[in-house]
């Protein structure tokens, strides 16, 4: 008979949650290193200051908000789950889900205004930093929705704190990318 | 999760974010000169940081975790270093200028 270990003795962290942290730590890999070079670029072309100017800073400023929100609700829904309340802790965590569907509408909006005034992946480097640095974080809010939709369903019944605190720390790592990109891209024109 | 972290505190913490970060969005408003750019970068430091701490429980976390992150802040720091001489080889120049 064999079972999952659930907790590491030598870490004394639920295995689940440090697999959630290197799980994140690779995260922080994979969108550090394109903001990485992204920085290197840009020290090199002072002229993408003018191409900044062209996208929407309104749009991604309550985007912003939005995700600073959604965090909010996120860590409250731990909150609940560790006090027993896990109907609460579902509602917020669909409130949660609701918030990174409002952020990708908002950003849907953002892309059909830019595409249609010809600002594409192809229209120079800025551009296609812009497009690959939104588009990979907007697949993060997807997946990351769909994974709390699903905590958030199964919370009710299941009763696992700690499916509602992985899920939340990945939702904030999106917000924290979200935090940097923000300025990167919109303000530092 | 500790319980000194209340709902309250939570709510305390995202209202601290909010103002910091409309404070960042008065900054590019006055001005975009490079302390206005540099402020708005602390701004986005700080935020990143109340959120992993307060929000992600780090500062509570195991010390492995903690080394496990910085590992990987390690990681960009080595290869923002390591990319500057291929800038330097196709662009030319100083690219911190």
């Amino acid at each position: 008979m064999s079972t999952l270990a659930i907790r590491r003795t030598a870490t004394e962290t639920p295995t689940g949650r440090l697999g959630m942290w290197w799980f994140l730590g690779s995260e922080v890999v994979i969108f550090g290193g394109l903001v990485t070079v992204y920085l290197l670029m840009r020290m090199r072309h002072p002229e993408w200051s003018a191409e900044a100017a062209h996208t929407m800073a309104a749009a991604g400023a309550i985007n912003t908000m939005v995700l600073l929100t959604s965090s909010l609700s996120a860590v409250l829904a731990h909150e609940a789950a560790a006090k027993g309340d896990f109907k609460k802790s579902a509602r917020l965590l669909f409130f949660t889900v609701g918030g990174g569907l409002a952020f990708l509408c908002i950003k849907a909006f953002e892309y059909s205004h830019e595409i249609h005034a010809g600002y594409t992946p192809m229209t120079g480097l800025f551009w296609s930093f812009y497009y690959i640095l939104t588009g990979l974080h907007a697949l993060h809010v997807v997946g990351g929705m769909t994974a709390i939709a699903v905590v958030a369903w199964k919370t009710p019944s299941q009763k696992s704190p700690e499916w509602v605190e992985n899920v939340g720390l990945y939702w904030h790592l999106v917000d924290v990318v979200w935090i940097f990109l923000f300025p990167l891209l919109y303000l530092a024109s | 999760m500790s319980d000194s972290h209340s709902s309250l505190s939570y709510v305390q913490v995202w209202m601290v974010l909010s103002v910091a970060f409309g404070l960042s969005l008065v900054a590019t408003a006055i001005s975009t000169n490079i302390w206005s750019i540099a402020f708005v970068f602390l701004i986005a430091f700080m935020k990143a940081w109340l959120v992993i701490s307060r929000f992600m429980h780090v500062t509570l976390e195991q010390r492995s975790i903690k080394v496990l992150l910085v590992g990987c802040v390690m990681a960009l720091l080595v290869l923002y270093v390591g990319l500057i001489p291929d800038i330097v080889y196709v662009f030319g120049g100083d690219p911190l200028q």
